[in-house]
C-alpha cells in the first residue's frame, strides 16, 4: 500500500483527494505536520481559494520546509488546482505573490474575453506537449474537470504533460522530475481522474 | 472553446431515500441514492444534482448523511439542494463533501443570501436554483415548488442574482416540468440574453432529440433530467451521443471496465475479434475509445480505420455484421479482445478469417497456421479442425431449410418436423452400432456419415446453431485442461 501524505492547507474540499486514494486502496494520511510530510513518498498539495493566503500558510506552518525536504530526498509530488499554481515561481491574482518556484512559470488571469471562472469538463490536448507517466493510458482529448480563474503560463515546454484551451491554450498538468502538478481537478474527473492519480501512486514513473 | 455541456442526472431524494411522484406529491421510494449514484458516474454522468424535496428540519440530519455517504463513491462533482435556507445549511452540505448547493425560494426572500454564499464559499459553489413559469409574453419567477407565482421576471431575477454573485443558473419551466415535451427553449433564451453565467436547462426532457436544443437554441451548458434517467428511459450515454450527433461538444460517457484500457499514442487500441463458437480467429483491428464504447453498448462490433481516420461499424456496408458476447481485456490492459457471433464472412475478400495460409512456408507448418487456432493456446488439431466438413453440411442443410427445392430428402424430413427427425437420428445410431461389430470399415463410415448427415437435419429442424455445439465442446475442452 501506497502512503499518501495530504497537505492539510486549511482550506478547501481536502477530502474528496483523501477519498479518491483511498478508493485506489492508498494508505493516506491528511497533515499539518511538516515531519510526516517530510518522511512520505508521496505528497499531495491539494487547494481551493486564493494564492496569497495559502502561499502564506505554506511558509508559516512550516509544512514548506517539510513539502522540500520531501521533494529533495526524491518524493514524488503533486499538486492540483491551486496546489498546482502554488509550484510556480508567483501568482499576479490580487497583486504579485512568490510561489513555491519548483515549476518554472507565474500565474495569470484568463484573457477577459473568456468566461471565467473556467468551470466544467475540457479537453486535454497533449500535441507538442511532453510525453511521460502522468497521462499514461489515457485516450486523447480525454475530457477533465476544471474550476479555475487563473492560469499558469510561460512554463518550460519540456514539463507539459497537457494543454487545454479556453481563451487560448494553457497549460493544464506538468511534470519536472518528481515534481507533478494539475491545474484540474483528477479526485472529480471520474475514471480519467482515477487513472491519473494511479498513474501519481505507481511506482515506475 | 471545447468546455463540454454537461449532462447532469437529478435525483429527487426524501430522507435519505430516491423518491418519484410528481416533484412534491404522491412520492414513492425508489431505491438507494447511493447506488444510483455509482451507476449515473459509470454510465458517463458530468455531475450529479441531488434535491431534498421533503426539506424539512427533521430531515437535514439524514441529508447530511447522504452527501457524506455519496462523496464517498462519487469523483464527479455533485449539487446539493432542497431547503437551503443560510450560509450554516451550505456550510454543513459542503463540508459533508457537496461540490456546489442550491438556493430557490429562499432566494427569493432574501437575495442577499446570494452574496453571502458567494462571498463564503465562492461563487463556483453557488447554484441559484429558478423556477419559472409563462405569463403573458414573458416569464415570471415561482416560489415553493411552483406552487406560488411572484411578480418578478425572469430575466430581471437573473440579471439580479448575476450581479448578487451567483455562479450558475439552475433553470425549471415549472410549464414544461413533467410533460416530456421538451426543454422550454424560449424561457431559456430569454435568461440567457439577461448572464453570463452557466445555465443548466430543467424540465420537459422526454426524447434524445430534446437535448441538443436545450443548448444550441436555448443557449444552455448542461442539461439536467430526473424522470427519463430513472426509469431508464435511456441512458447518460445515448443522451450524450444524441447531442454529439447533433454537434453539441459532449464528454464522451465511458461504459464501466473500459476505463482501464490503456491506449497507445495515436489513442487507439488493438482489437482481437474471435469467433465465439470456434474459437477462430478473424480480424485484427484497432478501436479507439469511441469504438469501445459503441461496442459494449449495442453489442456490434465496432473498430477504428486508421486508414480511413474514422470509425466503423463492421457490416455497416457488407450487412455482415457481428454480435459481440464478451470483450476482453489484456492483462497489461493494451488490447481487447471481443467474442462474436459472425452473421458473415469477417474479411472483405469475403473470407470467413482475415487471416488465410502462407503459401511459402512448408506444409507441416503451413497446415498449423491455416487451421483455426483459438487464442489462449489450444492445438489447432483439437479446437477448430474438421474433417468430416460439417460445416459445409449444416450450411446446405441450413440452404434448403430456408429454400426447400422439390424432391429434396432433406426437406421431407424437415417437413414432417422434429419427432421424425428425432427418429431418424435413433434409427441411425442404432445402424452406426450394428455396422461397428458386423461390417468394414466402408460400411461402418456410410453409416457414420448417415448419422452426421441425420445430426445436423435434427439440429437445422430445431433451430440450434453448430457454434452453439461447438461453444459446449470448447468449453469442455476447457474443462480438461484445469483438470490437468
Amino acid at each position: 500500500m501506497t502512503r499518501v501524505a495530504i497537505l492539510d492547507t486549511g482550506v478547501g474540499n481536502v477530502g474528496s483527494v483523501r477519498r479518491a486514494f483511498e478508493r485506489l486502496g492508498a494508505e493516506v494520511a491528511t497533515t499539518s505536520d511538516p515531519a510526516l510530510v517530510a518522511q512520505s513518498s508521496r505528497v499531495v498539495l491539494p487547494g481551493v481559494g486564493a494564492f496569497a493566503p495559502a502561499r502564506a500558510r505554506l511558509a508559516s506552518s512550516g509544512l514548506e520546509e517539510g513539502l522540500r525536504a520531501a521533494v529533495g530526498h526524491g518524493a514524488r509530488l503533486l499538486g492540483l488546482c491551486l496546489g498546482f499554481q502554488l509550484l510556480f515561481e508567483a501568482s499576479e491574482e490580487f497583486g504579485t505573490t512568490e510561489g513555491l518556484g519548483l515549476l518554472p512559470g507565474r500565474v495569470v488571469p484568463f484573457p477577459s474575453s473568456v468566461r471565467v471562472p473556467h468551470v466544467g469538463w475540457n479537453r486535454l490536448e497533449t500535441e507538442g506537449a511532453a510525453e511521460g507517466p502522468l497521462l499514461a493510458g489515457l485516450p486523447r482529448g480525454t475530457y477533465v474537470y476544471f474550476v479555475h480563474s487563473f492560469r499558469p503560463e510561460g512554463a518550460d515546454p519540456a514539463d507539459v504533460a497537457a494543454f487545454c484551451d479556453h481563451g487560448g491554450r494553457f497549460v493544464a498538468a506538468a511534470r519536472r522530475g518528481n515534481v507533478w502538478g494539475c491545474q484540474f481537478h483528477p479526485e472529480k474527473s471520474s475514471a480519467a481522474g482515477r487513472r491519473i492519480l494511479a498513474n501519481f501512486l505507481a511506482e515506475a514513473a | 472553446m471545447s468546455l463540454a455541456a454537461r449532462v447532469i442526472p437529478c435525483l429527487d431524494v426524501a430522507e435519505g431515500r430516491v423518491v418519484k411522484g410528481l416533484r412534491f406529491e404522491n412520492l414513492r421510494d425508489a431505491g438507494d441514492p447511493v447506488e444510483a449514484a455509482r451507476r449515473y458516474e459509470a454510465e458517463g454522468a458530468d455531475e450529479l444534482c441531488f434535491l431534498d424535496v421533503a426539506a424539512s428540519h427533521e430531515g437535514r440530519g439524514t441529508l447530511v448523511d447522504l452527501v457524506r455517504r455519496v462523496a464517498d463513491v462519487l469523483a464527479i462533482p455533485f449539487t446539493v439542494g432542497g431547503g437551503v435556507r443560510s450560509v450554516e445549511d451550505a456550510g454543513v452540505l459542503l463540508s459533508a463533501g457537496a461540490d456546489r448547493v442550491t438556493v430557490n425560494t429562499a432566494a427569493v426572500l432574501d437575495p442577499a443570501l446570494v452574496t453571502r454564499l458567494a462571498e463564503r464559499f465562492g461563487a463556483q459553489c453557488v447554484v441559484v436554483a429558478v423556477d419559472a413559469k409563462r405569463a403573458g409574453e414573458g416569464f415570471v419567477v415561482s416560489t415553493h415548488g411552483g406552487r406560488r407565482l411572484t411578480e418578478i421576471g425572469l430575466p430581471a431575477w437573473v440579471a439580479e442574482v448575476t450581479a448578487r454573485g451567483a455562479g450558475e443558473i439552475l433553470l425549471t419551466s415549472m410549464d414544461a416540468d413533467g410533460t416530456k415535451a421538451g426543454f422550454d427553449v424560449a424561457m431559456l433564451k430569454a435568461a440567457r440574453a439577461a448572464t453570463t453565467l452557466p445555465i443548466v436547462a430543467s424540465g420537459g426532457a422526454g426524447e434524445l432529440a430534446h437535448f441538443a436544443p436545450a443548448v444550441l437554441e436555448g443557449g444552455a451548458d448542461a442539461v439536467l433530467a430526473a424522470s427519463v434517467f430513472h426509469d431508464r428511459v435511456f441512458s447518460v450515454g445515448m443522451v450524450k451521443r444524441a447531442m454529439a450527433k447533433a454537434g453539441v461538444p459532449v464528454r464522451p460517457a465511458v461504459p464501466a471496465g473500459l476505463e482501464e484500457v490503456a491506449y497507445d499514442e495515436r489513442g487507439l487500441v488493438p482489437v482481437v475479434v474471435r469467433n465465439a463458437g470456434t474459437g477462430e480467429v478473424l480480424t485484427l483491428a484497432w478501436a479507439n475509445d469511441e469504438a469501445l464504447a459503441l461496442t459494449v453498448e449495442t453489442r456490434q462490433t465496432h473498430l477504428f480505420s486508421r486508414s480511413r481516420r474514422s470509425l466503423w461499424k463492421k457490416g455497416e456496408t457488407s450487412g455482415n455484421v457481428q454480435r459481440v458476447v464478451r470483450v476482453f481485456l489484456d492483462c497489461d490492459r493494451d488490447a481487447v479482445l471481443y467474442d462474436v457471433e459472425p452473421s458473415g464472412p469477417a474479411c472483405h475478400t469475403g473470407a470467413a478469417s482475415c487471416f488465410s495460409p502462407i503459401s511459402a512456408i512448408p506444409s507441416d507448418a503451413a497446415a498449423r497456421v491455416a487451421l483455426p487456432a483459438t487464442v489462449n493456446g489450444a492445438s489447432a488439431e483439437a479446437s477448430g479442425a474438421d474433417p468430416f466438413g460439417l460445416g459445409p453440411l449444416f450450411d446446405v442443410v441450413a440452404a434448403r431449410k430456408a429454400r426447400p427445392e422439390p424432391g429434396s430428402y432433406t426437406n421431407r424430413l424437415l417437413e414432417k418436423g422434429i419427432g421424425k427427425c428425432a427418429q431418424k437420428v435413433g434409427e441411425e445410431g442404432v445402424e452406426v452400432a450394428l455396422a461397428a461389430v458386423s461390417r468394414d470399415d466402408a460400411g461402418l463410415a456410410a453409416e457414420v456419415a448417415d448419422l452426421m448427415y441425420h445430426v445436423v437435419v435434427l439440429m437445422a429442424a430445431r433451430g440450434l446453431s453448430p457454434e452453439a455445439v461447438a461453444a459446449e465442446l470448447a468449453a469442455r475442452r476447457g474443462v480438461r485442461r484445469e483438470e490437468k
